[in-house]
């Protein structure tokens, strides 16, 4: 049977060439729509690193200085420190809260705010890595890892900060900046330096952490500064600051969120400062994702995607209803020669999986010229070559390239076998007399 | 022993306008090995039993019974189309030939449906092709065969699964005189020497003279 299909398809070549060219096309433009959008979701998926949910902002503000209820005795550097550490106390006293985290500026993670530094592994200056830094506040029983739970890489038991974590002079860092550091994760305990040469130590290395959910995980630091090693007064400290904390497990957020809103909130006011609220993690990566046009991308490239799948879709079944009325005697001689309704079904749907895979395999092959030329679809942000983690497909040329043309030539098969089964399902459905009828 | 027995056969063409009866309690009886002619003016309701007889069209009333088999409306169209494909024949006025597919294709296509080896097909082909004079056009196109030459091939296809039963429409409507001619000398082998049971639908008075009987039929009614 397939050799006869073969023959039919060699034979009909071309009316079968306008089908094939259609397919090409549209090969080439699912392949080149699909692969951000696959590529987007991975990185989507990799694994934060951390866990987010129960996780908040605290979103605080403060009087402008034009407005009448502004209180200039209020607004001293050691005020407003008291102040800052009123609401800090007032929040960590909580029944609901269970652990908090005090950074320096926008340090949570998809604050879109990026502080990036640089670490060796020897004085030298040889070995390095660009990182990003999260400058942590160890005050008041703040502990940033705890809050986020990030997991040891090597025991994947839960972390928290070293009681001594400042004067020490410690530093975590992630499992992708070891590697890049040491080549190795079993680190904790070694020494390494910024660019003036201050040394370090080690005290714990994390699983790799994403600072934006759509991005691939950015090497990490978690450390201390001279400058943030305790709460300092001045004028912008609700931005200078960051506070966020993670609510108990058993606590019903919804509940939570409603007695914040409208009672916790209330008693946060001090001096000129007063609260906005509180952002629930997810929400804050959505915002981010939004703000940083990455939404608009996933929903244009989704677009574009199902449109390609539309038009594929339409063309197939416009172009087998046209076949399939063409060859209603064909259709028609078939059955009264003794094909079964699926046996004519068959194969059509045999002759469009030709047309698809033979149409993918030439579409294919301009795509690896298209990609060796101008390369992937990438979506890592700021990290170089030399930091992508090869362990995600979407890093590995060969296995990138494989995985998109399999999803494209799926996609395809899918959709047009569905779409040639719709019209020719129809044809079969007539009586054998009735088709054969050419008077 | 009748291997082809038609019972109160009506079929009553209905659209939202009219109701036209094409055929009107046929009881019709085909014996194993008869040629039997139906003949009839245009419009009569021949080419109608034909298909029904065929399986091709499905009666309104009455019963068929084929080869002793109670054709019903339950039969699954698999089996349907097994039926058709081991004991029917057809051979149309028009050929009706895949016009894609080369001659020896179309006629061992009733063999691929059947699951035949593609080999052992081929050879079957050649053979019946050589039966009907055209093992020299094997790799033809049938745009490259004339309209006898093109009947021969639809013979070759209705005969290469060895059917019981041959169902032809009309054979030479389309060939001129001496096409014709060699065409119904093939028919008449099959009858004789094959024991292939012939039904054909025919306005040619002479060919239907040398058939086994013929059924006359009138405004869907068989007069004869």
């Amino acid at each position: 049977m397939f050799r006869t299909t073969l023959k039919q398809i060699w034979n009909q070549r071309r009316q079968n060439g306008w089908i094939f060219f259609e397919l090409l096309f549209v090969g080439i433009f699912l392949w080149i729509v699909l692969d951000p959008l696959c590529v987007q979701i991975a990185n989507k998926n990799i694994d934060r690193g951390y866990e987010q949910d129960g996780i908040y902002i605290l979103k605080m503000n403060k009087i402008p200085r034009t407005s009448h209820k502004y209180s200039t005795e209020m607004d001293n550097d050691s005020l407003v420190r008291l102040q800052f550490l009123d609401i800090i106390r007032e929040m960590r006293n909580l029944p609901e809260i269970e652990s908090f985290a005090i950074a320096y500026g926008m340090a949570y993670a998809n604050s879109g705010s990026f502080s990036g530094g640089e670490l060796f592994a020897d004085t030298a200056l040889s070995k390095r890595t660009h990182l990003q830094f999260y400058h942590f506040v160890p005050v008041e029983g703040s502990d940033i890892l705890k809050t986020y739970r990030l997991k040891d890489v090597n025991s994947g038991a839960t972390m928290t900060i070293a009681p001594d974590f400042a004067s020490r002079n410690l530093i975590y860092i992630s499992e992708n900046s070891a590697k890049m550091l040491y080549g190795r994760t079993d680190v904790v305990g070694e020494k390494c330096y910024d660019y003036k040469k201050d040394v370090r130590e080690i005290a714990g290395v994390f699983k790799d952490f994403k600072d934006r959910d759509y991005n691939q995980p950015y090497p990490t630091a978690f450390a201390s500064a001279s400058f943030c090693n305790d709460i300092e007064g001045n004028f912008y400290m609700h931005w200078s600051y960051t506070f966020t904390f993670r609510v108990k497990d058993e606590v019903d957020q919804a509940k939570f969120e409603k007695r914040f809103e409208e009672e916790i909130k209330l008693k946060l006011s001090r001096g000129n400062y007063y609260c906005l609220g509180i952002e629930r993690f997810d929400i804050a990566a959505l915002n981010m994702a939004e703000v940083f046009g990455e939404l608009n991308s996933t929903r244009r490239n989704t677009i574009f995607a199902i449109f390609g799948l539309m038009c594929v879709f339409l063309g197939m079944v416009g172009t087998f209803w046209v076949r399939a009325n063409a060859r209603r005697q064909e259709i028609g001689v078939m059955r009264s020669i003794g094909a079964s309704k699926w046996r004519i079904s068959s194969q059509f749907l045999t002759e469009s999986a030709i047309l698809v895979s033979v149409a993918v395999i030439f579409s294919t092959i301009i795509m690896a010229h298209y990609v060796y030329t101008n390369n992937f679809f990438a979506n890592v942000n700021m990290l170089s070559k030399d930091m992508l983690n090869p362990e995600y497909w979407q890093n590995n040329p060969i296995t990138h390239f494989s995985v998109i043309s399999i999803i494209v030539y799926l996609v395809l098969l899918v959709t047009s076998l569905i779409g040639t089964l719709i019209p020719v399902s129809r044809a079969t459905r007539e009586l054998p007399a009735e088709a054969l009828h050419d008077e | 022993m009748a291997i082809i027995k038609l019972t109160g056969i009506d079929k009553i063409y209905r659209t939202k306008e009219i109701e036209t009866q094409a055929l009107e309690n046929v009881n019709l009886e085909v014996e194993k090995g008869e040629f039997l002619s139906i003949m009839g003016p245009s419009g009569c309701g021949k080419s109608t039993l034909l298909n029904i007889i065929g399986l091709l069209d499905t009666p309104t009333n009455g019963s068929i019974e084929i080869n002793s088999k109670l054709i019903d409306a339950k039969m699954s169209d698999k089996a349907l189309a097994k039926f058709r494909n081991e004991t029917l024949g057809f051979v149309f006025q028009s050929f009706h030939l895949i016009p894609s597919l080369n001659v020896i294709d179309n006629v061992l296509l009733p063999l691929i449906y059947r699951g035949t080896s593609h080999k052992e097909s081929v050879e079957r082909a050649k053979a019946v092709l050589e039966r009907v004079g055209l093992s020299h056009r094997l790799h033809h196109m049938p745009s490259q065969l004339s309209g006898g030459q093109c009947q021969r091939v639809a013979i070759a296809r209705a005969i290469i699964g060895q059917p019981e039963i041959i169902l032809t429409d009309e054979p030479t409507g389309n060939l001129d005189s001496k096409m014709g001619a060699e065409v119904m000398d093939i028919l008449h082998e099959l009858n004789q020497k094959d024991g292939c049971t012939i039904v054909m639908v025919t306005h040619n008075e002479e060919q239907a003279r040398q058939t086994s009987r013929i059924a006359r039929f009138f405004d869907g009614r068989q007069v004869c």
